[in-house]
């Protein structure tokens, strides 16, 4: 029997070496039946049922701690969510980790400890069969956990961004302006257009902050003479006196003198993290979504299914 | 306890970052629920176009100015790792995504972590903030929430209570248990520490018994916050600062301090009153474990709640003045737990009106947290700032310095992890649940309000330097820009404000000091130059009018001698500028306003009653015109058969007969003193 294992692995290894598309293939759908066995659940379209009493529980505990019942919609969320944490049980479970994972099985040890008995093969057993690793709260947070985290390493590699790629252009100006309490008259105001930005300061009226504002975005502008004005000036020509606007201050004459598209400075290794976190969160949330799609859950009433 | 150079490792950060991808719906920040949006409570930003300004690696500053920037903050702030922060689940990231303008799901949530309100948003990002989460019980919130660090702990009695009731868990093993309980911090005596031998043993039992287990646990939302911090400041356009809140409360008397680092370089994990008992040890051990690039700074807060205790004398308190004032040049006066600056006590400032704001309706954590206070209770007008900087001169005649020579700031002191949402019009609550409808606070809170500093750029650096030097001032909330010099009229001309804002600042810089600074015997009657501008961002009447200003005002107060010779502070209210009377109005009934004031008011003031052998301190307080406080705005939603003779819970504050109406929004300039 051991020659004829050898002769037909030296055959598959010869005939691999000649036809690498194949084999190809061959490795690709073993990888394949691997991930099935390993990362997907046994039964496609599994069902998860919350039971009623469990039920009457969450709604009981919501009413308690926000002193009204939940609306439909409340209420569909908070299932959605339990819902979601028996999928990633029920994952973790089939794949055996409930009875191989140390942490669950010294929880499992102090539980049997506490209740006064033995926690030999027979009593771990017993408590398997008890549903006690479905029940216990550290075990499900433990469960949940090692499922997530099976998830993420098994989702794909997100596709790399380019990592230089600039954010957007923001508008930056500089402008001045010539700051009058009072309504300008019209003869002042032609005279005053033809005034230099220099002169903003000394034609103006007592006014605490600047008269010159250099590279600034609208959000600045915003903050010192409000989002109104930061608007208008935005949208300014360049080289001539405009205005008169208003703010909370009075009238102002605005004159921007500088327009430009201003890149902002990135550093690229924040980025770079900032990129890889938000990759992360996203890989997660499909490999969710995902096992979402493969099961079936509702809500037990009356021995019988709704949603 | 060990340096612990803490620099960004890009590895951990990753590292930390994909356990928290592991981490679970418990980890996660909250989403918005469909469906269950109030639009009343929406805010429309498009103008300011904020949302689109939270990119934290991407900055673009603009120049440094030498004339130096106001600049916003927040520097007093809870998220979801403190213990007491019982309604949030708003963590380090999402408290500076909401500071940089993104909108975030605050509370109250539902079971499944969704908000059920709309989602949260400022409505002007800040310039900085630091995230403030207490020091102590770090590790016992983990401990009680994440059952995978250890079990024994997170099935503890304590712990099992606390999922169940968060606000019982925190009195029964938190601040309560820290607080309420004499036999556990007695009051300090100098001189006797024999109580303090075994400090980690007044921990929740769950810690192990050296608090073994509670100091592990801490170190992992500690990391957290420093990789925030480090994540996104963005020197030049948004600035975090590293910090924690040391929580002394002896006797539930209030002598919390918050702990602000200038750089990166901070202590492996803070330090708590478990291993500090005393703000002394608090600055000694800093000091030991601070030095080179470690600076630090603490700032007290509350006084009005600390039943006299925040303002006593180097013998009573057992401190050093000369450590106290390196260490602390700044106070907060103002905060959602109230207005700290002055009262109205016999004894305390009867003759000065507009000390009736915000007021606290207690004397300590006890009265404000069980209303009633069985405890000695200290006279009211030594709980108050005003009192504080009048002692500071007394105690300076008898030490040789001022221990309470503090600057100005204000924060919120959420326990959302909202910084800086001090909207009267938009207010979330600040700690406990919320209802979804109704008056989301206790009806003597309030928004709180924002630290402003004086400074060249927005880095860690130069802010720093600006609180060191008190170039700082305190807002209840708006952001009016308030500048003060200092100096004689040589220095100072009289027609400092009749020119430009630069000019102003040029000839206070060239011929005076700014705020915060000491004024020298020798240099004449002191002359303050005072200007200040109203916030120009659209607040009322649906957000299309700015609140302009009413009031500009100087408050001096200095020590003379009474008849017996012995020395005694006296104290004195200036209007230098704006009137009391206006054609402004309120209309409580729908909170609308109208009528006009002044955009800027300000002044050039000599002291009439200048006494050269007196020592005084100088600070300016502005004041807009009146606006509907913010239980007034909620509770025009109340139900218009609203029955106070049996109200729901969500309204009854809407039926508090002493609840003010109306505010009138300030801002508090950090003082000059004049010494002889």
């Amino acid at each position: 029997m051991t020659g004829t294992r050898h002769s037909w692995l030296r055959r598959l290894a010869q005939m691999l070496a000649r036809h690498p598309l194949p084999g190809f293939l061959l490795l690709g759908g073993l990888l394949y039946a691997a991930d099935a066995q390993w990362l997907t659940p046994s039964t496609p379209q599994a069902q998860i049922v919350i039971e009623a009493p469990r039920v009457d529980r969450l709604r009981q505990q919501w009413t308690q701690k926000l002193g009204r019942a939940p609306t439909d919609v409340e209420m569909s969320a908070v299932l959605e969510d339990v819902a979601l944490e028996d999928m990633l049980i029920a994952e973790a479970i089939a794949r055996g980790w409930h009875r191989n994972d140390q942490v669950i099985l010294r929880r499992m040890k102090q539980n049997l400890e506490f209740l006064g008995m033995s926690s030999d093969e027979d009593a771990l057993e017993t408590a398997y069969n008890l549903d006690m690793h479905r029940r216990d709260p550290v075990m499900r947070k433990r469960l949940r956990l090692l499922m997530e985290s099976a998830l993420l390493a098994g989702a794909p590699a997100a596709t790399p961004t380019a990592e230089t790629t600039p954010p957007e252009p923001v508008l930056k100006l500089s402008f001045s302006h010539i700051f009058r309490k009072d309504e300008i008259k019209p003869a002042e105001l032609a005279l005053l257009k033809h005034a230099s930005p220099e002169e903003a300061a000394e034609l103006s009226d007592p006014f605490l902050k600047a008269h010159h504002f250099r590279q600034v975005n609208q959000p600045n502008i915003a903050r010192e003479f409000g989002p109104g004005f930061a608007r208008d000036v935005n949208t300014m020509p360049t080289g001539r006196w405009e205005g008169p606007l208003r703010s909370a201050y009075g009238h102002h004459l605005v004159r921007v003198t500088e327009r430009k598209h201003v890149v902002p400075a990135l550093d690229q290794e924040r980025t770079r993290i900032a990129r890889q976190i938000e990759s992360e969160e996203q890989r997660l949330a499909l490999a969710l979504a995902d096992l979402r799609g493969r099961y079936r859950w509702g809500v037990e009433k009356r021995g019988e299914e709704q949603q | 306890m060990s340096i612990f150079q803490y620099r960004l490792a890009l590895a951990g950060l990753v590292i930390t970052s994909m356990l928290a991808g592991c981490g679970g719906d418990s980890n996660n920040p909250p989403q918005q629920s469909d469906g269950v949006v109030d639009s009343e409570q929406t805010t429309d930003l498009t103008d300011s176009g904020p949302g689109n300004n939270s990119q934290p690696v991407a900055c673009e500053p603009p120049p440094p100015n030498s004339l130096r920037n106001a600049y916003f903050g927040e520097l007093h702030l809870h998220t979801e790792y403190s213990l007491d922060a019982v309604a949030t689940r708003l963590k380090p990231e999402d408290a500076y995504r909401f500071a940089l303008g993104e909108p975030v799901a605050a509370p109250p949530y539902d079971e499944a972590g969704n908000s059920l309100i709309p989602p949260h948003q400022i409505d002007r990002p800040l310039d900085f903030a630091a995230i403030t989460d207490h020091g102590e019980w770090l590790g016992e919130q983990q401990l009680c929430t994440d059952p995978t660090i250890d079990t024994v702990a997170y099935n503890s009695p304590e712990c099992v209570v606390y999922r169940e009731d968060k606000e019982m868990g925190f009195l029964l093993f938190g601040g309560g248990w820290a607080a309420f309980s004499p036999a556990i911090f007695p009051e300090p005596e100098p001189g006797n520490l024999g109580y303090l031998t075994e400090p980690q043993a007044q921990r929740p039992l769950y810690c192990g018994p050296l608090g073994e287990k509670c100091e592990a646990a801490a170190r992992s939302p500690w990391q957290d916050i420093l990789l925030q911090n480090e994540r996104f400041n963005q020197p030049g356009c948004f600035t975090t600062f590293n910090a924690y809140e040391y929580t002394l409360s002896p006797q539930s008397d209030n002598l919390h301090r918050n702990v602000i680092f200038r750089g990166n370089e901070v202590p492996e994990r803070p330090i708590s009153v478990y291993e500090a008992p005393t703000p002394p040890d608090l600055w000694r051990q800093l000091d030991e474990i601070c030095n080179g690039d470690c600076e630090y700074l603490t700032i007290p807060h509350n006084s009005n709640l600390s039943n006299g205790r925040m303002f006593l004398s180097p013998e009573e308190d057992g401190y050093d003045v000369d450590e106290r004032r390196r260490a602390e040049p700044l106070i907060e006066i103002f905060q959602v737990k109230g207005d700290s600056e002055c009262n109205r006590a016999p004894g305390a400032s009867e003759d000065d009106p507009l000390c009736d704001f915000e007021k606290l309706p207690s004397t300590n954590f006890m009265e404000f947290f069980l209303g009633v206070n069985p405890l000695p209770t200290a006279p009211a007008r030594t709980n108050t700032v005003r009192y504080g900087l009048k002692q500071g001169l007394l105690f300076e005649q008898q030490y040789g310095a001022n221990p309470f020579q503090y600057g100005f700031i204000a924060s919120t002191d959420s326990h959302f992890g909202l910084p800086g949402s001090v909207d009267e019009q938009n207010f979330p609550g600040h700690r406990d649940v919320p209802p979804v409808r109704g008056v989301k606070d206790d009806w003597y809170n309030n928004p709180g309000g924002l630290a402003v500093a004086w400074a060249e750029e927005n880095t860690r650096d130069a802010l720093f330097d600006a609180f060191k030097r008190k170039e700082t001032y305190a807002t209840s909330g708006p952001r009016m820009q308030l500048r003060m010099f200092g100096g004689n009229a040589s220095g100072l001309p009289e027609n400092m404000c009749a020119g430009s804002g630069e000019s102003f600042v040029r000839r206070g810089d060239a011929g005076g000091v700014p705020m915060g600074s000491e004024l020298h015997a020798g240099q004449g009657r002191p002359r303050l130059a005072i200007w200040a501008a109203a916030d120009a961002w659209p607040r009322e009447n649906d957000r299309t009018t700015a609140v302009p200003l009413a009031r500009l005002q100087v408050i001096k107060g200095w020590v003379e001698k009474d008849e017996s010779g012995n020395p005694v502070t006296r104290q004195q209210v200036y209007d230098v500028a704006g009137a009391a009377q206006s054609d402004w109005q309120v209309d409580t009934s729908d909170c609308s306003v109208s009528g006009s004031g002044p955009a800027q008011l300000c002044a050039v003031w000599d002291d009439p009653d200048f006494d050269a052998s007196q020592n005084a301190f100088y600070y300016s307080r502005v004041v807009e015109q009146p606006t509907c406080r913010w239980q007034t705005r909620q509770c025009l939603a109340a139900p218009e058969d609203l029955d106070c003779s049996d109200p729901p819970a969500e309204w009854a504050a809407c039926c508090v007969a002493e609840a003010p109406a109306t505010v009138q929004e300030r801002a508090w300039a950090s003082p000059i003193w004049y010494k002889q």
